[in-house]
């Protein structure tokens, strides 16, 4: 495969699984300079996966889970090098937040997201997203009695979370 | 939660800047690629240069060119420091190329999933690591020194040199094997370890059935 068609393959996986893109970058990364940072590093390790890329499982699956290993890999690193940053206007951006997409819920929960550590970050998300148990234990390499576990709390935690806000008239 | 959640999907986050993500993307692919191709040439260009030094000596010196060009006289011992630079650098070249294949061929296995992907990052780190032990790369680093101060001392010979005038220069060799030695075995716990560190965490925030 040259270059060419491998660009095409990732304009074909970015303009139909963007959501998945954007999703991990929001959840992982948190003002418009290290979103823009993550979102790039995340579709050039998309575009190299794309040579290793056999067919196993579904794109949307396997762009999941590239993203979320170069996203749970970036924020160690972005950890190390904060103080390095550049200001937005410094450099091209790829990214820019849409102004217009303003949920007061969708933020509350994206908030929730934040709180949970890497790993459990990914689990919510492809949880949320609508993959079954057997899917998410398939792409993560960890039993499905473990992703039950695991997403079962992460529930609870959610709902109490939720009972709070409502609470608190929010 | 998931009305909630699908509602981004109406209208998308962010706004994609797609012109300028692909020359990122180009940019990042093509800086790779030249440093890696830079990093093999080097070895490459290195070896070839050398061992073609090399000969060019030995032409010179089983043609007797040598003498009858420039009146140099090399002996039989001359001759065989030659071979030994020149397998010494041949040698270096192949384990280079060889590492690299290797390497080649385990970036190209496709992991089946996150926590393999994990574990295959794991284990090129600690290869990484093993590769700069000390009796690993005296021995990756010996031959090519020994082949230089070899071709150095048959050169000084024939220029009708002093012997004792390689000394300083097998000393500056010695001295920049023992930098290129240290130098390696920093990126150890500056780079290697950290990384290695970062990787094992992972795996076990994976593994682990309680969350933080």
């Amino acid at each position: 495969m040259n270059e060419t068609e491998q660009m095409q393959i990732f304009d074909e996986w970015l303009t139909e699984h963007r959501g998945v893109f954007f999703k991990v970058v929001r959840s992982f990364a948190f003002n418009s300079h290290d979103q823009d940072d993550l979102f790039q590093e995340i579709s050039t390790q998309v575009f190299h996966s794309i040579l290793k890329f056999n067919g196993d499982s579904k794109v949307s699956t396997w762009i999941y889970r590239v993203a979320l290993y170069s996203a749970m890999r970036w924020s160690k690193k972005e950890r190390r090098h904060q103080k390095h940053h550049e200001s937005i206007e410094e450099r091209d951006y790829a990214l820019r937040p849409n102004s217009g997409n303003q949920n007061a819920q969708l933020d509350w929960l994206y908030e929730q997201i934040a709180k949970l550590n890497e790993v459990d970050r990914s689990l919510t998300l492809m949880m949320i997203d609508g993959y079954s148990y057997a899917e998410i234990s398939k792409a993560l390499g960890i039993t499905e009695s473990l992703v039950g576990v695991r997403l079962n709390r992460i529930k609870k935690r959610f709902t109490e979370q939720s009972k709070t806000i409502k609470e608190n008239g929010i | 939660m998931k009305v909630i959640w699908d509602s981004q999907n109406e209208e998308p986050l962010f706004a994609v800047n797609q012109q300028g993500l692909k020359s990122v993307i180009d940019k990042k692919a093509k800086e790779f690629n030249k440093f890696v191709r830079w990093q093999e040439a080097q070895s490459y260009i290195s070896s070839a240069l050398v061992i073609g030094l090399i000969t060019l000596a030995l032409i010179g010196y089983f043609s007797g060119g040598l003498e009858r060009m420039k009146g140099v006289e090399m002996t039989k011992w001359d001759a065989g420091a030659l071979f030994v630079g020149m397998a010494c650098w041949a040698f270096f070249g192949i384990r280079v190329y060889v590492s690299r294949a290797s390497q080649r061929r385990r970036e190209r296995t496709t992991a089946k999933n996150l926590l393999e992907e994990i574990e295959q990052d794991i284990a090129e780190v600690e290869s990484e690591m093993t590769d700069r032990t000390l009796p690993v790369l005296v021995k990756a680093f010996i031959p090519p020194y020994t082949g230089v101060i070899l071709f150095t001392w048959v050169v000084f010979r024939a220029l009708g040199l002093p012997e004792w005038s390689v000394i300083p220069f097998i000393c500056v060799m010695i001295g920049g094997l023992i930098f290129e030695t240290f130098s390696q075995q920093k990126l150890v716990p500056d780079k290697l370890i950290p990384r290695k560190r970062e990787l094992e965490s992972l795996r076990k925030k994976l593994l682990e059935s309680h969350s933080d």
